[in-house]
């Protein structure tokens, strides 16, 4: 429980990490959670995943039309020669 | 007749430190000399960590009692005649005044080096560009989804830590910093720390490169607790792929740098840096490929390493947001692991048991270090099976999804 707490920045209390964090516009508690995971960050966290998948994706279809388009028109210029 | 504390002035300092300080010195001495040596021995990476280790040592080693004049440019405040300030003749990485800079420009011998070329990014994208050249981008081009989906499942570390991250007190963008370590690129983690986590760059950079040279020790281990000997000696089926001409590597090249400039503009220069490479050397430009794979490369990385060491002062190590760090990194490489092995299970699966899993590792990507580890690893089981190819598509295809991540971080955390 210590060393968690240590690691977070916080006090060992009651079984518990307390301590002080800066005041939220969101105006939330002065007392830092110790839920994990907080929704926000892991929502944040999935996005850059989702995101990021999509466009490798989009990345591989990409270089999958590039190869074949190249891939065919060198074919073409080869038949025509 | 002098003090002789005066005259050996890194042992007066030392004799004169705090104890916190006395002791981190002697330890990051100790550490410098251990990375040097770890080098020499091949169990670390030894173009970063010979000249890292030696910069580490002679940086706490020479410490000395700065010249009041020295002293109050250092510090950016005034000093007074009779105060003893301890400090280096290497650099001042927190001088931030234009005239204290330019003191410090004429004083500190890598000050020059640290502010045109380390602290804007360039010598990550120098790196970066050495990286492109040494790219062959038909690997990926051969089997790009199953190349991409290996290399996304390896981004796990950089996606699960930044939560962890939060939790553990750091803001949004120092927790993105550190979890781009398990992108594994060295590059991406110091440019997303210097846009990020300014504050924090010196130790995230740091525990990131330390941590990249042990991924070469590391994952062996790795890959042998979590996939049985019998499936790490899995044959992997030759493929019959139409051959890849450089025209279509090159067009790749241009309209894939160009499409992710649009996209994310902020880590333009890395995109930039990374396709130029692979620019040069599919249109043949031999002699521009052995400058940027030759000089450039190495120039780029010998001053990484001795920069990242001179950096390792004693008092930038002691902040207790580095234990943080520490941990943090090291989970964000081992999610990333896990996360390739996870990716290489399903691929496992989806091929009816035909594909070697360990080929998940090499989606982690340190280039071309992860591919080499998973090729060696299976080697040793199977001498007769080749999974490189495979492997290295995996690898490349990382520096992509990593460089796509980097810039979803940087772009997304920037608009908050």
């Amino acid at each position: 429980m210590a060393l968690a707490c240590a690691v977070r920045g916080l006090v060992p209390q009651n079984g518990t990490c307390l301590g002080t964090t800066p005041a939220t516009a969101t105006g939330r508690s002065l007392l830092r959670s110790p839920d994990f995971p907080d929704m926000n960050t892991v929502k944040t966290a999935l996005l850059v995943f989702t995101l990021g998948a999509a466009i490798s994706f989009a990345v591989a279809g990409l270089i999958m039309v590039i190869s074949r388009v190249i891939h065919f028109a060198e074919q073409r210029a080869d038949t025509k020669n | 007749m002098p003090n002789l504390l005066d005259l050996f002035q890194g042992v007066g300092s030392l004799v004169e430190s705090d104890p916190k300080i006395l002791a981190a010195r002697i330890g990051l001495i100790v550490l410098g000399v251990a990375l040097v040596f770890l080098g020499k021995k091949g169990v670390l990476e030894p173009l970063l960590m010979i000249p890292m280790g030696l910069g580490m040592a002679a940086v706490n080693a020479g410490v000395l009692f700065l010249d009041p004049q020295t002293a109050s440019k250092v510090t950016e405040q005034a000093v007074a005649n009779n105060a003893q300030v301890h400090g280096t003749l290497f650099m001042a990485p927190l001088v931030q005044q234009t005239d204290n800079l330019m003191y410090m420009l004429q004083v500190d011998f890598l000050q020059p080096i640290y502010t045109f070329a380390f602290s804007n990014g360039l010598i990550a994208c120098f790196v970066f560009m050495g990286i492109g050249v040494l790219l062959d981008v038909g690997y990926v081009m051969a089997r790009p989804f199953e190349s991409m989906f290996l290399a996304l499942a390896a981004e796990l570390g950089t996606v699960a830590t930044f939560p962890v991250a939060v939790w553990c007190g750091l803001n949004q963008g120092q927790a993105a910093s550190i979890a781009m370590v398990g992108g594994a690129d060295g590059p991406m983690v110091l440019f997303t720390s210097l846009t990020l986590a300014k504050e924090y760059f010196v130790p995230i950079t740091v525990v990131a490169y330390l941590y990249l040279g042990l991924t070469y020790g590391g994952y062996p281990y790795l890959i042998r607790a979590l996939v049985p000997k019998k499936l790490r000696m899995i044959k992997m089926q030759a493929t019959k792929t139409a051959p890849i001409s450089s025209n279509a590597k090159l067009i790749f090249a241009v309209v894939g740098c160009t499409l992710l400039c649009l996209l994310f503009p902020v880590a333009a220069p890395l995109f930039l840096s990374l396709f130029v490479g692979v620019a040069v050397r599919e249109s043949g430009l031999k002699d521009f490929e052995a400058l940027i794979g030759g000089p450039i490369l190495y120039g780029s990385t010998f001053f990484l390493g001795l920069l990242l060491g001179v950096l390792c002062e004693a008092n930038t190590i002691l902040n207790p947001v580095v234990l943080k760090l520490l941990l943090l990194g090291i989970l964000s490489l081992l999610l990333s692991g896990i996360g390739g092995l996870i990716g290489g299970y399903i691929m496992y699966f989806l091929s009816g048991g035909r594909y070697n899993p360990v080929i998940g590792i090499a989606g982690v990507s340190c280039v071309p270090s992860t591919a080499k580890v998973a090729q060696k690893v299976v080697a040793d089981d199977a001498p007769g099976v080749v999974i490189l190819p495979q492997a290295l598509g995996a690898n490349i295809c990382g520096v992509i999804t990593t460089a796509i991540l980097c810039g979803i971080y940087v772009t997304l955390l920037k608009l908050h």
